[in-house]
């Protein structure tokens, strides 16, 4: 059984390799490391939670051009907005609410990345952010699927 | 007669819509992975022969052309002798490889593997094997350098059309635009986008003309560009200094 931090810091580095390589290019517009923070969000104890939400901004800001503190505050906000969410027990509802109750979460979370994007990037990419809203949610079900196998050490 | 439920109908109407949204963004990203298979799979066994014949080629042409080219150059250098022309350009290429994409879906930035030990400086173009225009260096530190490509939103070159018309072109990861274009006479669809780098004696080229747009409260011409480059998969970069 892996310790939740050390599961927390797995998957933080590995979507963070997968940023940087890029191995699809720029065909598939989702940023791993933001889709890592909302499942580590939404699995994971505050505390973890937290300090993944800390580290994903950092590895971030690394590798942009001009990053700024932005980024962090975004990323805290996020983590502990989802820790909220969490808190008020609508996750103890049936499978399938269950499923609609995350997707809706995601993409809350999306649609905040995206305005916080445009906003320092000052302008808005209809096409582009529709593409990112719609491509992000799919790897993220699929990210959840894959965690979620019976195979893996339970992950819910 | 059958009629469907209210339900199957309602159900059937979602899951076209689903599909038809997924199918919509993803489309790019499907087409990448089949012709990737394909090229890996079907054309493996064939394409290492094909490729040796065509690099042969291509060598055979590039050793008539420098011949040419040197007796050229011979001819240009006399010619400057006699009307004794002080400046003297001259070029060389700095290969480079990947190290890293910025993680940000909005950025279009690479890391590369060279930086100001090697000779890059800020401002310097790069270019891909065929020559075509990728970006240009940002920021250069001792080992390493940030290059902006064409599609980053914040990236902008002063380019020529077609024969002459000039324009700042204006990148943007749904594809690159030409603003501030004055007249439109002399551009017409599928006109190729370039620039001029002092260093070199001839073009960079970054595109071609696919559409040509104004609006009634617009003094200036918008010019969309259809990217020569569009593999952004490559791991090989030329800086030209």
């Amino acid at each position: 059984m892996i310790k939740p931090s050390l599961r927390a810091f797995i998957i933080i580095s590995v979507f963070f390799l997968l940023d940087l390589i890029k191995p699809f290019g720029y065909f598939l517009s989702v940023e791993f490391i933001f889709l890592g923070l909302i499942i580590i969000a939404l699995n994971e104890s505050l505390a973890i939670a937290l300090v993944a939400s800390f580290l994903s901004a950092c590895f971030r800001n690394f590798f942009i051009l001009n990053g700024s503190a932005v980024t962090l505050f975004e990323f805290l906000f996020i983590c502990l907005l989802i820790q909220y969410i969490r808190s008020r027990r609508i996750f103890l509802a049936k499978p399938q609410q269950l499923f609609i109750v995350k997707g809706v979460i995601v993409f809350l979370s999306l649609c905040v990345h995206i305005l916080v994007n445009s906003v320092q990037l000052g302008l808005f990419i209809s096409f582009f952010s529709f593409q990112f809203l719609i491509q992000s949610i799919c790897v993220y079900y699929f990210i959840d699927y894959l965690l979620n196998q019976k195979a893996l050490p339970a992950y819910h | 007669m059958y009629l469907p439920s209210k339900l199957k109908v309602k159900s059937f109407v979602l899951i076209f819509i689903s599909l038809f949204l997924l199918f919509f963004t993803f489309r790019g990203f499907v087409r990448y992975l089949i012709f990737f298979s394909a090229n890996q799979f079907l054309h493996y066994p064939t394409r290492n022969k094909q490729h040796l014949v065509e690099l042969k080629q291509k060598n055979l042409e590039l050793i008539l052309k420098l011949a040419r080219y040197e007796s050229l150059y011979q001819e240009n250098q006399n010619l400057k002798k006699a009307l004794n022309f002080k400046t003297n350009t001259q070029y060389h290429l700095i290969g480079a490889e990947v190290l890293a994409f910025s993680p940000s879906a909005w950025q279009r930035l690479i890391v590369v593997n060279v930086g100001e030990d090697q000779g890059v400086t800020k401002g310097l173009f790069a270019i891909d094997q065929d020559g075509n225009l990728l970006g240009r260096i940002v920021e250069a530190d001792k080992k390493f350098a940030y290059l902006m490509l064409v599609g980053d939103p914040d990236f902008t070159a002063s380019v020529f059309i077609g024969q002459g018309a000039l324009g700042l072109l204006k990148g943007g990861v749904t594809g690159a635009q030409v603003l501030y274009v004055e007249d439109s006479d002399n551009i017409k669809l599928g006109d190729k986008v370039w620039l001029k780098v002092a260093q070199l004696s001839s073009a960079i080229e970054i595109g071609k003309v696919k559409s040509l747009s104004k609006t009634d409260d617009s003094l200036f011409w918008n010019v969309g560009v259809e990217m020569f480059q569009e593999d952004v998969t490559f791991n090989q970069i030329y800086i030209v200094k």
